[in-house]
């Protein structure tokens, strides 16, 4: 359904633009929906805390679940994102945009890092009310992510500059590909510690 | 030992509506072998098992477990337990969970199959666990215990949930794992049930934890109420050996089982809004005829029976059946 919709965008994308489809309809829905998905097929519906339990009672420690779930994590949102961003350079791409090689490779890498930023802001929520802080991630990085100070601690504002759109902020895009790789490790870390530490 | 616990004082976590378990400066030791825990959830003896499990950290003072402060993530191959609530991974099919625990804790190859065979459960092997009822989950956790070279085996209640055939097998797995050197940690409400496992005996009440069983296990619940044929209609089948007695102004039910006699009528009496004046424990053993009825599922009036019961056992003031907490325990009437 999500592959339905990244293929929808490259059609939209003849009319408003590559640069338009990925930093305004790829960033603001697509991905992040995309990622949410994967993530919600990792953790289930109990929460990271209850996974990283249920491996527990199969001898694993707590740290090494949790570790294994923020790779996973990671690996699957960084290889969707690059996939789902590829897929909409293809097909969305025109002669008024730069050469597609060229698109391509830079493409790859901002898909790769969004859909891993993503992943592991979702691996987060999955910490928080039993799974259910997903969900309000999700909603915080679509209202307040795009615009403002919170453009800065969440990942959509800084993909959406990557991608050739409006900064997050004002900040520079090597600020913003450098906050999104912070925030993708600082996320992770502190799910990887809400999912391990005792009660 | 393989356990110990210095001074330890922790909260555990609280269920809706129940009282935070607690433990109040707790120095024990758990050696070789099976060790029974008795008293309610409340009371501490399934928070004794998180704590080991290292799920709970204690407040103060410490908790070691085969030397290692408890939590440690060494100790997650040495450590399997049974909770009461427990999940297996989601996905799965219950031989790849026992392949996957197999791996983390065992030194030689073994073959998952034998102890689900030896648990009497073995067509459960290819199931997903999702489609695996509660009592299965446990099941599967504890072959894994049986079938791995984990040192300590931690079970929440461990009568609960199975049928008298499957514990059978489940009293001579634990058994047969305390006979291998291996330190068993059980948890249960039901005195009965560990009079049943057997091995040490541990008490736990108000967070305390002491030697030997809790005194004057009891016998049956009485009930007080208006709606005495309504009860009876609605207590449906009981335990073969339960024996029920009406008066004019209450019903008394004995069994073996009281502990789970005592959550069943409990949860009877909830389900069927059943207003009682009273709801109160039989002492076994004395035969005087004093009372003190205790607080009510279903009503907050509370008054001494005038009962004219010919049964030879008397109410006492003990827990209410919230506190023993209907949440745990089956929602069939108790095998007998």
């Amino acid at each position: 359904m999500v592959f339905a919709a990244v293929i929808g965008l490259s059609a939209g994308a003849k009319s408003t633009g590559l640069r338009g489809a990925l930093s305004v309809s790829f960033v603001g829905s697509a991905l992040p929906f995309l990622s949410y998905a994967a993530i919600s097929g990792i953790v289930g519906e109990k929460g990271l805390g209850a996974v990283v339990w249920s491996f527990s009672l199969m001898g694993v420690s707590r740290r090494r679940a949790a570790l294994s779930l923020l790779v996973a994590a990671l690996a699957l949102g960084a290889l969707l994102g690059l996939l789902s961003a590829e897929i909409v350079a293809v097909l969305g791409h025109t002669a008024m945009d730069p050469p597609l090689g060229r698109d391509l490779v830079t493409t790859a890498w901002v898909g790769a890092l969004g859909g891993a930023a993503y992943a592991s802001l979702f691996l987060l929520g999955s910490s928080f009310w039993k799974g259910a802080g997903r969900g309000v991630l999700l909603a915080m990085d679509w209202v307040l992510g795009g615009s403002g100070f919170f453009a800065l601690l969440l990942p959509h504002g800084h993909l959406r500059s990557l991608f050739g759109g409006e900064a997050a902020f004002e900040v520079s895009q090597r600020v913003s590909s450098l906050s999104l790789i912070t925030l993708t490790v600082l996320m992770g870390a502190w799910a990887v510690r809400r999912a391990t530490r005792a009660t | 030992m393989i356990i110990t616990f210095d001074r330890v004082v922790a909260r555990g976590v609280a269920r809706k509506g129940e009282v935070t378990p607690q433990l109040r400066a707790v120095t024990l030791g758990f050696a070789e072998g099976i060790t029974v825990i008795v008293g309610a959830r409340v009371s501490g003896g399934p928070l004794v098992l998180d704590l080991i499990s290292g799920r709970v950290r204690p407040t103060q003072g410490a908790v070691r477990v085969l030397g290692m402060p408890a939590g440690d993530n060494e100790l997650a191959k040495d450590i399997a337990y049974v909770p009461i609530a427990a999940e297996l991974l989601a996905g799965l099919t219950v031989m790849e969970c026992l392949r996957m625990s197999l791996r983390m804790r065992s030194s030689a190859p073994r073959d998952p199959g034998a102890a689900l065979e030896r648990l009497g459960v073995s067509a459960l092997a290819l199931r997903r666990t999702e489609t695996l009822t509660p009592g299965e989950h446990r099941v599967v956790l504890l072959s894994a215990a049986l079938a791995t070279d984990a040192r300590i085996v931690l079970m929440e209640e461990p009568c609960n949930w199975f049928d008298t055939r499957a514990l059978t097998k489940i009293m001579e797995a634990l058994r047969s794992i305390a006979s291998e050197g291996r330190a068993v940690v059980l948890a249960t409400q039901s005195a009965l049930d560990a009079t049943r496992i057997g091995g040490r005996a541990l008490r736990a009440l108000g967070g305390m934890i002491e030697e030997g069983l809790p005194e004057q296990p009891f016998a049956g619940v009485r009930v007080t109420t208006e709606k005495r044929r309504e009860l009876l209609e609605a207590l449906g089948e009981l335990p073969a050996d339960a024996t029920v007695t009406t008066t004019p102004h209450d019903v008394t039910i004995t069994a073996s089982d009281a502990n789970a006699l005592l959550r069943y009528v409990g949860s009877v009496l909830a389900k069927a809004g059943i207003d009682v004046t009273a709801f109160e424990k039989i002492e076994a053993t004395t035969t005087s005829a004093s009372t003190t009825p205790t607080s009510t599922p279903t009503s907050t009036s509370t008054s001494t029976p005038t009962s004219t019961s010919t049964s030879t056992t008397t109410p006492t003031s003990t827990s209410t059946p919230t506190s023993t907490s209907t949440s745990t325990s089956p929602s069939t009437p108790p095998s007998s």
